[in-house]
């Protein structure tokens, strides 16, 4: 149990795509001014923010100091500040920092932003190899697009021959999803059929299996028990946080075609919330679907199937907004990917989906969803779950 | 204490709550213990992430904690100063950090130990290990220029130095203490040095007399080489824990974190006084509220982010030991130094002599500890009870923007 309940009662999201328009600062001040004209508070009530972005991608390292404007920390002497990073679970590593701000009791009101803007360096692909081992890795030019790959193959191999026949699905369930979220970046109508027909990135992903590179800026305001629902009347409680870290190495007993390290920190989250059947308690999933068959393995390490099943669920249907487990109703990352801010982009459409302000589209019903975010050489993530009761157990 | 109004408005607003806060926060949080490796210059013949593997390694072995007890693992690195994107994907394994809950801040790693220290007194983890390291494989001018704005102040060659420099030209423009700077800085950063030859963790060994320092070029008015922190290669693991799991595991005496406190000020510079560093006097103040101080004079030692010998000055006034402007009376009047003095600031060279940034903060708080445990051997002072760690994230942000403050006190 922690000190301080914690609940989110605020968000504030920018139009996701090629922002052009905007530089860093002003990306971020859009975020945060949606958020605070939602709200009954403004900036200077927040007692504390936390910052979170992947600086290679900003073409600027540690943009939080040019952004302080923005947050409202440039006045007087200054607010505290922190800023995290943590490779594509940074967006949730800073939900899950502002979330520790709050339940230790330090703080009561704290913002949680990120922003970035993956327009501003040559090429997303060229930037992210500059993450992997210099003497083993880099010269082989791997990116993110390779590791996708790299599961996709495994899964092949050791489960299902027919895999991409599912991807495809998964990459027309979201894109439809996107259509009815505004802040999406990619609105595309388009069929399994459509999306089995894309040219190949790297075998077996191909064109719309694959995220685009997003701008964008996503701020969540996160509240203690003592003041959440002075703010918000509704608020999204914040019932359990967790990370995870593995290996980084793929030659360890890292799992390709089931996730383990995911599988191990769904089941660590579950035991602290009190949660025995995800299948019956967890009204939706907003997961890190950077890639197709991610959303599969998803599928399969957060327990809604047995291990080498997660294709079932689409033949079911059952990940469909209208399904039994409606996964990434927002369009996921497949059609949005601001990368250091995708996580918190998760937590926010969780608490979203929590607090009925989902919009266009609000899935039914939900009390409680959960947010994922993966990050690093498939080794890191990242869960929260959000509900709208303050306890769950 | 001196408080500070600009623009009329006070800026030292400790919040009214803060005391209420003291009360509500009754669980403690210790260090049980620390590791440094060997502070050197920059050592091409390892990898960088065999330096946070060396000092999380041995403190844990040290300790007699098995790695399977760490609740959590938090970081302090830049990627832009390894050299690689996401560069805790090695570091975090390094660490300790293998299906563990880890995290990384890019910040002064007294940050990190914030983070840890919130994990503990919310009531989620026990025992976490923060880590820290500098491998010094990219120019620290490089990469602080990229910190800079590209619209104004990168095309400037705006960078740490020049934004320090631009502080300490401001400070003794309002202290009209121009020239009298290589005096002052020169006997400031010869005290250190002296104070560092005694250390044997410290990273620049050689004394030097003031008329050495004042014989070296000027890097940037009124800096001249010798004035700034040196390119400090090593790692620093700090272990913290509950009281609860301290007591069941150590009889020895144990060092409690009594209050943390951080605070970020604005970046462009027209919008602050450069010769007051308005966030560390917050933050400073905060945490004397919450650590249960009432006048920081009765803190035993205080170990500072001296990166400049004009920011030794600033920041000892920021931290209320001096009205602002006067610091360098303490001097003149021999009330500040390493020991001996009634202040007592840095016995162990500080920062400028031994620098692993971002890992400085948790270098000094590893200080700390020793001077809490009467380990600190040649540089160790009688009678520390209470002692003062500063952070300073100087490589984030345009003039001394980010500061953190922690006080800790002895069982």
């Amino acid at each position: 149990m922690v000190k301080q309940d914690v609940a989110v009662v605020g968000v504030g999201l920018t139009k996701m795509g090629r922002r052009y328009d905007s530089n860093h600062s002003e990306l971020a001040w859009e975020a945060i001014k949606e958020l605070f004209d939602k709200t009954t508070i403004w900036i200077d009530d927040v007692d504390a923010v936390v910052y979170g972005t992947m600086d290679p991608f900003d073409g600027i390292a540690s943009p939080e100091r040019w952004d302080s404007s923005a947050y409202g920390i440039a006045r007087g002497a200054g607010k505290p500040l922190v800023k995290v990073t943590t490779g594509g679970t940074t967006g949730m590593s800073i939900a899950l920092s502002a979330y520790y701000h709050v339940a230790s009791g330090l703080y009561d009101i704290v913002l949680a932003v990120g922003t970035q803007k993956v327009t501003e360096p040559v090429e997303a692909q060229e930037v992210l190899n500059i993450a992997v081992d210099p003497l083993f890795d880099r010269h082989t030019g791997v990116g993110a697009i390779a590791v996708g790959a790299i599961q996709a193959s495994a899964y092949y191999f050791d489960y299902n021959k027919k895999i991409e026949e599912y991807m495809a699905i998964v990459a027309s369930k979201n894109r439809l999803n996107a259509l009815r979220n505004p802040y999406s970046h990619l609105k595309l109508k388009v069929t399994p059929e459509e999306a089995l027909m894309a040219p190949y990135l790297i075998w077996p992903i191909k064109l719309l299996d694959s995220c685009p590179s997003s701008d964008g800026s996503v701020a969540v305001l996160m509240a203690s028990d003592k003041v959440a629902r002075k703010i918000f009347d509704s608020p999204a409680w914040v019932s359990a946080v967790d990370y995870i870290s593995d290996t980084y190495w793929f030659c360890c007993n890292k799992g390709l075609s089931f996730w383990n390290s995911l599988a191990i920190l769904a089941r660590r989250l579950y035991r602290k919330a009190g949660i025995s059947d995800p299948k019956k308690q967890i009204d939706v999933f907003e997961l890190y679907d950077a890639f197709t068959i991610q959303e599969i393995l998803e599928y399969e390490a957060l327990g809604l199937a047995n291990k080498g099943e997660g294709w079932k669920l689409l033949e079911e249907e059952a990940t469909y907004p209208y399904g039994d487990y409606p996964v990434n109703p927002s369009g996921g990352v497949l059609s949005t990917n601001p990368v250091g801010v995708t996580g918190l982009w998760r937590f926010a459409e969780a608490a979203l989906q929590v607090m009925d302000n989902a919009g266009a589209h609000q899935v039914p019903n939900v009390d409680i969803a959960l947010a994922h975010a993966w990050g690093g050489a498939l080794q890191f993530h990242a869960l929260a779950l959000l509900s709208r009761e303050r306890k769950l157990c | 204490m001196w408080d500070l109004y600009i623009n009329n408005e006070l800026v030292l607003i400790v919040e009214h709550h803060c005391a209420y806060r003291w009360c509500f926060l009754m669980d403690r949080v210790v260090i049980l213990g620390g590791y440094a490796t060997s502070m050197t210059d920059f050592n091409p013949k390892y990898q960088f992430y065999e330096l946070p593997y060396v000092s999380s390694r041995e403190l844990l072995t040290e300790l007699g904690i098995d790695r399977g007890e760490l609740d959590f693992i938090i970081l302090a690195a830049y990627d832009h100063l390894d050299g690689r994107m996401i560069s805790n994907m090695y570091t975090s394994m390094a660490s300790g950090g293998y299906l563990k809950y880890e995290s990384r801040v890019s910040e002064d790693s007294l940050y990190a130990l914030a983070y840890a220290y919130m994990k503990i007194i919310s009531g989620e983890a026990d025992v976490g290990l923060v880590t820290s390291y500098a491998t010094r494989e990219t120019d620290m001018v490089y990469a602080s220029n990229l910190v800079m704005d590209p619209l104004y102040y990168r095309n400037i060659a705006m960078n740490y130095l020049s934004g320090l420099a631009l502080q300490a030209s401001a400070y003794l423009s309002i202290t009209k203490l121009q020239e009298y700077s290589d005096l002052i800085a020169s006997h400031i950063v010869s005290q250190q040095r002296k104070a560092a030859a005694n250390n044997p963790r410290a990273h620049l060994k050689k004394p030097l007399e003031p008329s050495d320092v004042i014989s070296n070029e000027y890097i940037i008015w009124p800096l001249r080489d010798g004035m700034y922190p040196p390119a400090t290669r090593g790692a620093v693991s700090i272990v913290i824990a509950s009281e609860e799991y301290a007591k069941r595991i150590r009889t020895d005496p144990i060092v409690y974190i009594d209050s943390v406190s951080w605070c970020t000020d604005g970046y462009y510079l027209g919008n602050k006084l450069l010769y007051l560093i308005a966030p560390l006097m917050k933050a400073s103040r905060k945490a004397y509220i919450n650590g249960g101080i009432e006048d920081p004079m009765d803190i035993d030692l205080f170990l500072i982010s001296d990166v400049t010998p004009f920011h030794y000055l600033m920041q000892i006034e920021a931290l209320g030991l001096s009205p602002p402007g006067r610091g360098a009376r303490l001097l003149e009047r021999g009330e500040i130094g390493p020991s001996n003095t009634r202040l007592r600031v840095n016995p162990d060279g500080g920062s400028l002599c031994t620098d692993p940034y971002p890992a400085s903060g948790i270098l000094k708080l590893y200080e700390a500890y020793l001077q809490l445990t009467d380990r600190a051997g040649p540089i160790q002072l009688s009678d520390v009870d209470k002692v003062l760690v500063h952070g300073f994230s100087y490589l984030s942000g345009a003039s001394s923007q980010s500061h953190i403050v922690t006080v800790l006190s002895r069982w």
